[in-house]
């Protein structure tokens, strides 16, 4: 067994003359793998092209070794899950699963069978033999990840299957997810673009931006990654002067600004988040600086990727 | 409270094969074409006239008197130049419009709603190529269509067998009249079920491939007899459907004797070989240009 299940040389694809993917060269461990990346970056492209929904415009794609577009055998190990709200709205849950996984190969007895385990498995048995019309964000998703299990498939492809979720739900399909990887070893690439999300399933992640691969490894990498690019924070603060008078002493803190919307807040950029905290914490505790509020401005994925895309 | 707290069940059972999977996409979308309430309205409507010929059977057998039914049965000819005769009433230049618009206004959504509504990436990510998923989309379009054609078709054969009741030496021309009208009947239907699923297929809007398939049906016939006006030719007359449609019908049938009561209906003067070369034809080619779209499909 190859050590990888994804494979991708050069990995084009072109719409028109926006490029959604641009030479994607990567090797995808086995396991849970997270693709990461924000809204636009082309992780559904990513994914549709793995699951033959799309053709690449060039370059090559092969996953368990085989290419995949126009290839039944490998199509039959592998179960999608889309990002798209709307189904065949008509039908129930339960018949909905039923004929896709007819449509996988399933005998219409070992479908109905494997439907209703399947809706089971995802907490959807009382809403089974209602229209899908009726049912919540929440419930769509479940019954998509239903779709995509019911036929017990090796490979899992899951395009942002925790979307529109509530807390508890999230937290079960979570569950899940980890099991279907875990105990019966299924490959599943599953695509967020929130960091907190992915890192709850996998450590596992290939981060995707403006169509690249920016980077590959573990979430630790990333973290630790993250604790080194300069961010801005916002505090707000009747004592202004006192504490950018303070803040500027420190080599971490790189500019104190007044927040040009507002003047009662201050903006600190900073390189070491962990040693500002603790200085703030300090500062309240043993010079009576009032803090008011304070918040993150720019310490998300996005930063991330700036960093990466600038740094490569 | 856990919600999922139950195991994954491996499926170990078996996998059907290719056939199943393209039958499994037909009956799936033929359920869904057929599901609407103003469809058996349609589909009264278009069939009125094998319902009227099928009722008047009926009728003259229970009403009236024996000699009445005899002259009525008599005067319709044999079972083969009967339902030659049904089939080109149904398909005459005066009403081929009823089944043009049924075909086309049920079949338009076949692929199109599909585009629609994002399905497509549920087809497409399950073990089929895109030839599967068109050929299922195919027999789904051929089944609605035959309820305007064969079905109703068989279902007056039946009665009128019922009611003449079948001596041994019509066996034979029995049995032929109902391998003619099946072959008639998938003639039409994969002719004009092959042109609305390629219009099917280009759009989104189901309406839109609805009315170019009627166009595409329709102008030819147009066209013929705008340049009928100027021009005096026999192959200005193979753009008309409607009489391509009896040239195949006439010729599957092999050239029945078309007197009904004395009065001669429906002979064709156009070559029926020519005729049935051109359906099959033209149904190829647009299911050709279908899959060949669908390969180039790209799923938002």
């Amino acid at each position: 067994m190859k050590e990888y299940f994804i494979e991708t040389y050069d990995l084009n694809k072109w719409y028109k003359e926006v490029m959604a993917l641009n030479k994607i060269t990567v090797k995808i461990d086995r396991g849970i793998v997270g693709l990461l990346g924000p809204n636009g970056a082309g992780k559904s492209t990513f994914l549709n092209i793995a699951t033959a929904q799309l053709r690449q415009s060039s370059g090559e794609i092969y996953v368990e070794g085989s290419e995949v577009w126009n290839n039944p055998e490998i199509l039959k190990r592998f179960g999608f899950c889309p990002e798209q709200e709307i189904l065949f709205e008509w039908m129930t849950g339960r018949k909905f699963v039923r004929e896709l996984a007819q449509i996988s190969g399933l005998s219409r007895e070992a479908a109905n069978k494997a439907a209703v385990e399947a809706i089971k498995l995802v907490g959807l048995t009382e809403a089974m033999d209602r229209a899908i019309k009726g049912y919540s964000k929440g419930m769509r998703q479940r019954i998509k990840i239903a779709q995509a299990i019911v036929h017990d498939p090796e490979i899992l492809f899951l395009d942002e299957p925790l979307q529109s979720t509530d807390p508890l739900v999230r937290r079960e399909l979570v569950q899940l997810i980890q099991k279907l990887g875990r105990d019966f070893g299924k490959n599943i690439l599953i695509s967020s673009h929130i960091l907190h999300e992915v890192e709850r399933i996998t450590n596992k992640i290939l981060l995707i931006y403006s169509g690249r691969a920016i980077a590959q490894g573990s979430i630790s990498e990333i973290r630790e990654l993250m604790d080194k690019i300069p961010f801005t924070i916002r505090i707000k603060t009747p004592d202004r002067k006192r504490l950018a008078t303070i803040l500027l002493d420190y080599d971490f803190v790189l500019n104190v600004a007044p927040d040009i919307e507002n003047f009662e807040y201050i903006n600190i950029r900073t390189n070491n988040s962990n040693a500002f905290y603790k200085l703030i914490q300090e500062l309240a505790v043993e010079s009576k600086v009032k803090i008011l509020e304070m918040a993150t401005l720019d310490a998300g994925l996005e930063a991330i990727f700036d960093y990466l895309t600038k740094r490569k | 409270m856990s919600v999922f707290n139950r195991s994954y069940r491996e499926y170990k059972g078996e996998i059907k094969g290719r056939f199943f999977r393209i039958w499994s996409i037909a009956t799936q979308t033929f359920r869904v074409q057929f599901s609407g309430k103003k469809i058996i309205f349609l589909l009264i409507l278009c069939n009125l006239p094998v319902i009227s010929f099928t009722l008047m059977l009926i009728f003259s057998a229970i009403f009236f008197p024996a000699f009445v039914r005899e002259f009525f049965l008599g005067g319709l000819g044999g079972v083969d130049a009967t339902m030659y005769t049904i089939i080109n009433f149904s398909f005459n230049p005066g009403l081929i419009f009823l089944p043009i618009v049924f075909i086309c206004a049920l079949n338009s959504g076949t692929i199109a709603n599909d585009k629609k509504n994002n399905s497509l990436a549920l087809y497409f990510s399950r073990p089929i190529t895109r030839i599967d998923y068109a050929i299922g989309k195919a027999l789904s379009v051929y089944m609605v269509s035959s309820f305007v054609t064969f079905v109703p078709w068989f279902v007056f054969l039946v009665t009128f067998n019922l009611l003449e009741g079948v001596s041994g030496l019509a066996i034979k021309t029995v049995i032929m009249t109902y391998l003619s009208t099946f072959a008639s009947g998938f003639l039409i239907v994969f002719f004009m079920g092959s042109i609305v699923l390629y219009f099917s297929s280009i759009s989104k809007q189901s309406v839109l491939g609805g009315i170019l398939s009627i166009l595409v049906l329709f102008l030819p016939s147009l066209v013929a007899s705008l340049i009928a006006e100027f021009i005096e030719a026999d192959w200005i007359q193979y753009f008309s459907i409607a009489l391509i449609i009896v040239a195949a019908v006439f010729l599957i049938f092999g050239s029945p004797s078309t007197s009904m009561f004395g009065m001669n209906f429906f002979e064709s003067t156009l070559s029926g070989g020519v005729a049935i070369t051109l359906m099959i034809t033209i149904g190829i080619i647009f299911l050709l240009m279908t899959i060949n779209r669908l390969y180039r499909e790209e799923v938002s």
